[in-house]
This record gives structure tokens, C-alpha cells and sequence, in this order.
């Protein structure tokens, strides 16, 4: 599969890290965090955290590959030419 | 092992060892630029890596601040807050404790989370305040004195030939005096950076060559003791200075130890039962 087809076949879906810091910002704001809770919440963290990275370092990889990607003439000539 | 640690050689602020560049940073930020209405992926990541790998500086901010602690808590609301609260018990240990940099002033805990926060950055500018080689064209006629008698600078009391400084006779004799020309033998050691207190001894290429010390409860109440103690040294050292000043016959006094304090540079002869020397009787086996 070319990888713009994996892209567009790729489901949508938020960073489990920003899903994971926007949760723990939101417990902050409400006063429901000290460390024995962080404690506790601690391997939900350090899995977000991971598969963030993770999810960040693929993105990081398919925006390089299309930005060294080689220019292809369109079949079509766009809109306005 | 630990893994070892590319230390930054970045500058670090020289006065109050514990200045948050996160400040400075947020005030250098371009002005004008849009702030990103989310928070992005990166940042989101260090935040949780900021929570995961700072749990034992929550737990040394408890132990040895309990009351700054319960007042002020930790904030856990981003990055940049969590990072502050660590520095806040940086800046506590830096007041109180002994001279060491914030986490944020350095590099690494933007890179490498889990370095930055375990790496701790003691403040090299406090370093060994009497070694001699680190002010040599400011030295005091004394500790010229004393740096020409250890046979390192100057020719002023250099030992003559066959003979050599020795610092055991130096503590002896002057141990053996009353008051406080009896501390001749530590304001020698401090000069020559011989007084084995890392405070003391340690100069800022030292501390670059060697591993640098874990942020741990043990570390902190290692080098806060060191710290104590290179203090107390230090206020014996400047009153010893303060004593002597210009006075000649103090200085005489001085000197009069220096120079016993050379001793012949012959090597030990070990005999044997037979009174044959150690080496022939060798020689002669072999």
C-alpha cells in the first residue's frame, strides 16, 4: 500500500499523550491531584506516554517522507489553469 | 551502571545559583506570536514524562521541605507549572542547603526528561574558594608562602635540593602549637586542595571529568553536610588570614613551620634480620 493510501486508511484519533496531559490538567484545575493520586494514575501515564511518542515519532516519519517525496505532474490540470 | 551523561557546557548563572531560565524564557519568547490554542503532542508527552521521572523529587521536597511542601504543593497543571514546583524545591535546597542549579537552567530536562530531573547540577562557581593554581596572581604573602614550600610556585621558600614538603609533618607541628597558628596545616590544605571536602577540593574541570551527582535523598544530605563542614573550614581559613595580616613575626612563625615541614627526601632503607639491606638481600635471592 503507497503511503498516501495508509494515511487516508488510517483511523482518526488524538494523541494518547495529549489525551492523558489535558485529563491530568483538568484534575489539577479541580483540585484533584496530589501525588499519592499520581501515584496511582502512574502506569495510565507512563503507557500514554509511551504510545505518544510513539504515535509522535510515526507522524514525525510520514511528514518527512512526503516532504522529500518527488513531484508528480497531475494527470488533471487543476482548477484555474 | 548509570548511563553516562553528556554534561552541557552551557553557562549557568553564577549568582544564586538556582535563577529559573523557564522565566527568562517565557519573557524572550517572540512577541506577537500566536500561543497555540492547543497543546501540542510534544509538550504533551514531556508532561507526562515530567510526571513519571520527577516521583523522587516530589518525595525529597516532602522530606526535607515538609512545611514549604504542604503549603505550596505540587502543580501538576502542565509542564512548565510541574517543572516550576521542582525548581521551587531546587531553589529551596540552593537556600538552605547547599549552592545547585535548577532543573530547569539546564538543557537536558527538555531533551531527556528522565537526565535532567535524576542529573544534579551542583554549582560549580562555589568551588574550591582557596586553591591556589585557581587565583594565583591574587594570592596573600602567606599563601605564597606556603605554595612555594609545597614546592609548586615561586622560589621564595622552595625545599632545597634533597628534601621535600611533607603535609604529615606540617599537621604535626602545627597541632603542636596553641592557638591559631595551629591551623596552619588546614589553610595549607586548602590551598593545595588536600582537605578532602568536595566543596574544597573540587575545581570546575574536576567536577567536568567526573560523574556528576544523582538527584537522591542520600546525595542531598551527603553534599549538604560537605557543604556545613567547607563552611566551618572556611570561617577557621579566614580568621587564620585575618590573624596573620601583615605581621612579621606572625609571618616568621609561619615560616619557621614551613621550612620544618621540609623534610630529607631519602628513601626509606628496610633491613633485614641479618641487617643486610631489604634491596641486597633481594639482589642477591634473585
Amino acid at each position: 500500500m503507497e503511503l498516501i493510501d495508509r494515511l487516508f486508511a488510517a483511523p482518526e484519533g488524538v494523541n494518547p499523550a495529549i489525551v492523558m496531559s489535558e485529563r491530568i490538567t483538568e484534575m489539577a484545575k479541580a483540585g484533584q491531584l496530589d501525588p499519592e493520586r499520581i501515584h496511582d494514575l502512574m502506569p495510565a501515564i507512563e503507557t500514554a506516554a509511551d504510545q505518544g511518542e510513539r504515535d509522535l515519532k510515526g507522524a514525525s516519519a510520514a511528514f518527512s517522507s512526503l516532504q522529500d517525496a518527488g513531484a508528480i505532474a497531475a494527470k488533471e490540470v487543476p482548477l484555474g489553469f | 551502571m548509570r548511563k553516562k551523561i553528556n554534561k552541557s557546557k552551557k553557562s549557568l548563572p553564577l549568582e544564586g545559583c538556582a535563577v529559573s531560565s523557564l522565566t527568562e524564557l517565557i519573557i524572550s519568547a517572540p512577541a506577537g506570536r500566536p500561543k497555540k490554542p492547543k497543546i501540542d503532542p510534544s509538550e504533551a508527552a514531556l508532561h507526562l514524562r515530567l510526571i513519571q521521572h520527577g516521583q523522587h523529587i516530589v518525595e525529597m521536597y516532602r522530606k526535607f521541605f515538609p512545611e514549604e511542601f504542604t503549603r505550596d504543593g505540587i502543580d501538576y497543571g502542565s509542564a512548565e507549572r510541574l517543572l516550576k514546583s521542582y525548581d521551587d524545591f531546587a531553589h529551596l535546597v540552593d537556600a538552605r542547603l547547599f549552592p545547585v542549579h535548577d532543573f530547569s537552567s539546564n538543557d537536558m530536562v527538555w531533551e531527556e526528561p528522565e537526565h535532567g530531573l535524576d542529573t544534579m547540577f551542583i554549582c560549580y562557581h562555589q568551588f574550591a574558594p582557596f586553591l591556589w593554581y585557581r587565583r594565583e596572581a591574587d594570592l596573600s604573602r602567606v599563601e605564597r608562602l606556603i605554595v612555594s614550600a609545597a614546592g609548586y610556585s615561586g622560589l621564595e621558600m622552595r625545599p632545597p635540593e634533597g628534601y621535600r614538603f611533607s603535609s604529615n609533618r606540617l599537621q604535626e607541628l602545627s597541632w603542636k602549637r596553641k592557638g591559631i597558628i595551629s591551623r596552619l596545616w588546614l589553610v595549607a590544605m586548602a590551598l593545595l586542595g588536600g582537605t578532602d571536602n568536595v566543596w574544597l577540593d573540587l575545581d570546575e574541570d574536576a567536577f567536568y571529568q567526573s560523574e556528576p551527582p544523582d538527584w537522591s535523598a542520600g546525595q542531598v544530605e551527603w553534599l549538604a553536610k560537605e557543604f556545613k563542614e567547607a563552611q566551618r573550614i572556611s570561617d577557621e581559613i579566614n580568621e587564620f588570614f585575618a590573624w596573620v595580616g601583615n605581621d612579621q613575626e606572625k609571618v616568621l612563625q609561619v615560616t619557621d613551620l614551613l621550612r620544618k615541614a621540609q623534610i630529607p627526601d631519602k628513601p626509606i632503607e628496610v633491613k633485614t634480620r641479618r641487617g643486610k639491606p631489604l634491596v641486597e638481600t633481594l639482589t642477591e635471592l634473585l
